[in-house]
């Protein structure tokens, strides 16, 4: 696809219905409460105008030049300002402008009495206006200066130079009622302009706050219309804010998975969470506008409002960084660990000469020191091959190789071969239960060996020889476990144990790399804290799920689910094998 | 008890080398060693050994290559070899096999004895 080619669009369908009524400011500010403003303007002007001048002309025409004159006068007036309000930007002369025409004929109306004499009612729509447009301090001044022009019309009516037709308890009422009016509408003012200083208050706070997050920022429509962004997701995106608020986000980049395949727009995480209603997090590879890209974590959360979605944020943040230091310390402790290959073989191989006899009889004293150096040293190969499986998970790139598998033999063949492993020792007993439906499902047997492997070892381990261990493999959806996220079209595999379990605090790092709970570690020193780590791993790779249930010293129940049409092949440069099976392989 | 048999190990570790030539003795083999590639290729091809026990990463020529050119040869092509490795490398497993390779070892996985079981099994010694 060619980036330079793709165009932003500006949403432009409305501009020209937004410059007729916010008269051409829409573009300068875009502040709600001046649009509103020049709305009301625009409109009141408008309509000032015309009817102002109709009227104007009716008396003109009809001989009455005392009240056609000032209307005409008016109608001009407003005619003058809807034109300034499209050549200047003083909104505020504009605002005085509308406010002393309105009042000037307001005095008029007083004067004259208008149509049927009732041209004082026109009185009250002032305060609405000055308020508005002028908020509540102004908008004082503003009827004062109108009480104050309206008793010098009245004084020049005492002193006959202009003729009232209203009489005295009219006018009176007329002032006591403006009043009162006024009086409720500089309350609401008031109220209006409190709750819009908390707002902008809010806002300053939520705009500094959006600016300080080190991550990017984009809150989008349900209909995935930018609404919000921030600084840095401006920066990491290449483009100016401009082109992104407003705009449909999958028009401002496109994702890839880390592998570099195109993410279609329906799987990208803000549609996921707009349609899933979960909270979506990975990572993924960003592909800019100008076609560079960059390794990019990424959280997306519903926004929900009363049950409803109403859109989503996504946080976003560049790990390229991260990822290399990453890649570089895997590809170290691949190549350490594999150097310490060499000298572990070589203290196996001397120790298994010298206790076999070949250099001569021992003493027992001998016998039992050498078999502990022996012993040592299969650990340090165990916890070496269990750090090379992680540097290699980790680097990403191992080959699976998919073969249909009947899950049920290759779980009862792991099971066999854990108990051969531990026949010295007693151990719990284990129920088995699988499904003969399932008989072949697309896997890679050694992952799916070293799944099962870890997950069975732990739960001998950590159970006490009078407890019980039960593998299960069903068919998801059946099985009918209470608490567990339900994955349809799949295969769930569980290994319950009664054994120590997982202390409470301890259940969120369980997965973590050399983590070991504190309960296991005293009674076992031998864990590489590396088993459930591999395993979830493995299990993320190849599009499964993982999770457990426990209670400390009740037992612990792992589940893995995987998909219907089972692992996927990809064919990297390292395999990963299980223990035993590498001497299996040789047998050939 | 000598098995008449000779046994080239062609493994740059000197230790590991050192392990397997005393085990492989004792066991009554006669044994060659080689340090590198090169090495192996000469003495294999000089000296037509029973069984190759060979190494894959290795200075001068590496294990997979040290194999090419052993199959290239008339009395090569039908060498008995097992490979010995410190990779748990599947990619590298299925070339070997592609190769008509006898075995193959993961030697930090393996015992001594094991190995030695593995020698007289491919030579038909009980």
């Amino acid at each position: 696809m060619n980036g330079s080619a793709r165009q932003i669009s500006r949403g432009k369908k409305d501009t020209l219905w937004k410059n007729f009524i916010y008269s051409g400011y829409s573009r300068s500010t875009t502040n709600s409460l001046v649009l509103r403003q020049l709305f009301f303007i625009n409109t009141f002007s408008m309509l000032g105008f015309l009817a102002v001048t109709i009227f104007g002309i009716i008396h003109v025409l009809s001989g009455s030049y005392h009240v056609g004159i000032p209307e005409l006068t008016g109608g001009f007036a407003f005619l003058c300002n809807l034109i300034l309000l499209r050549v200047s930007k003083h909104i505020s002369l504009v605002k005085g402008i509308v406010l002393a025409t309105q009042g000037t004929l307001l005095l008029v109306q007083l004067a004259t009495g208008g149509f049927a004499h009732t041209g004082i009612y026109w009185y009250f729509t002032f305060p609405v206006a000055a308020f508005f447009l002028m908020g509540k301090k102004n908008g004082i001044i503003w009827m004062c200066l109108l009480y104050v022009a309206t008793l010098l019309v009245l004084d020049l009516a005492l002193f006959d130079k202009v003729l009232i037709v209203y009489t005295f308890v009219e006018i009176r009422q007329l002032l006591i009622s403006l009043f009162f009016t006024t009086f409720l509408i500089y309350l609401y003012q008031n109220a209006i302009e409190e709750t819009e200083t908390v707002l902008e208050k809010e806002k300053v706070k939520d705009d500094a706050l959006l600016e300080s997050i080190g991550e990017g920022i984009l809150a989008v429509e349900k209909d995935g219309t930018i609404s919000l962004s921030n600084k840095v997701a401006v920066e990491l995106l290449g483009l100016q804010i401009d082109h992104l608020i407003g705009n449909k986000f999958t028009t401002v980049y496109s994702l890839l998975d880390t592998k570099g395949n195109r993410i279609p727009e329906g799987m990208r995480p803000i549609n996921q969470a707009l349609l899933t209603k979960e909270k979506i997090i990975g990572e993924y590879v960003v592909s800019k506008i100008d076609n560079t890209t960059f390794t990019a974590f990424i959280a997306a959360s519903p926004v929900v409002l009363e049950g409803k979605i109403i859109g989503a944020i996504q946080l976003f943040r560049d790990i390229t960084h991260e990822k290399e230091l990453e890649k570089a310390k895997s590809e170290f402790v691949a190549l350490a660990s594999h150097q310490l290959r060499t000298p572990i073989s070589a203290i196996a191989w001397f120790t298994e000469m010298i206790l076999h006899g070949d250099v001569g009889t021992i003493s027992a004293e001998q016998r039992e020191h050498l078999t502990l150096i022996y012993q040592s040293n299969q650990r340090m190969a165990t916890l070496v091959d269990a750090l090379l499986t992680v540097s290699e998970i980790e680097m990403g790139n191992f080959t699976i190789k998919p073969e249909p598998t009947d899950l049920g033999a290759l779980c009862h063949k792991v099971i066999n071969e854990e108990k051969e492993r531990r026949k010295l020792t007693k151990i719990p007993e284990i129920k088995e239960i699988y499904d003969q439906a399932l008989v072949k499902i697309s896997v890679d047997p050694n992952i799916m060996k070293i799944i099962l492997q870890n997950l069975i070892s732990n739960a001998v381990r950590y159970t006490s020889e009078k407890g019980t261990i039960t593998a299960t493999i069903l068919p998801s959806g059946q099985g009918g476990f209470d608490g567990v996220i339900s994955y349809k079209d799949g295969v769930l595999i569980t290994i319950a144990d009664t054994g120590y379990g997982i202390p409470k605090a301890q259940e969120e790092k369980i997965f973590t790399k050399l983590f070991r709970a504190t309960n296991i570690k005293e009674r076992d020193t031998d864990g590489t804290g590396l088993g459930l780590y591999i395993v979830r791993s493995i299990v993320d790779e190849v599009g499964g799920k993982i999770w457990f249930k426990s209670k400390e010293n009740k037992g612990t129940t792992f589940f893995v689910w995987l998909p219907k049409i089972g692992m996927k092949e990809v064919k990297g440069d390292k395999s990963l094998l299980p223990a035993g099976e590498r001497e299996q392989l040789s047998q050939v | 008890m000598n098995t008449g048999k000779t046994v080239l190990v062609i493994e740059d570790e000197k230790q590991l080398s050192q392990a397997l030539y005393t085990k492989l003795l004792h066991e009554g083999f006669r044994v060659l060693q080689a340090f590198d590639g090169e090495e192996g290729l000469m003495l294999a091809l000089t000296k037509h050994p029973d069984l190759i026990l060979m190494d894959i990463v290795m200075p001068k020529m590496d294990g997979m290559t040290v194999l090419t050119r052993l199959r290239e040869d008339q009395w090569g092509k039908d060498a008995l070899v097992i490979i010995m490795s410190n990779l748990s490398d599947g990619v590298k497993i299925d070339e070997g096999l592609q190769k008509n390779i006898v075995g193959y070892i993961i030697k930090s996985d393996w015992k001594l004895h094991d190995i030695i079981n593995k020698v007289k099994y491919t030579l038909n010694i009980q």
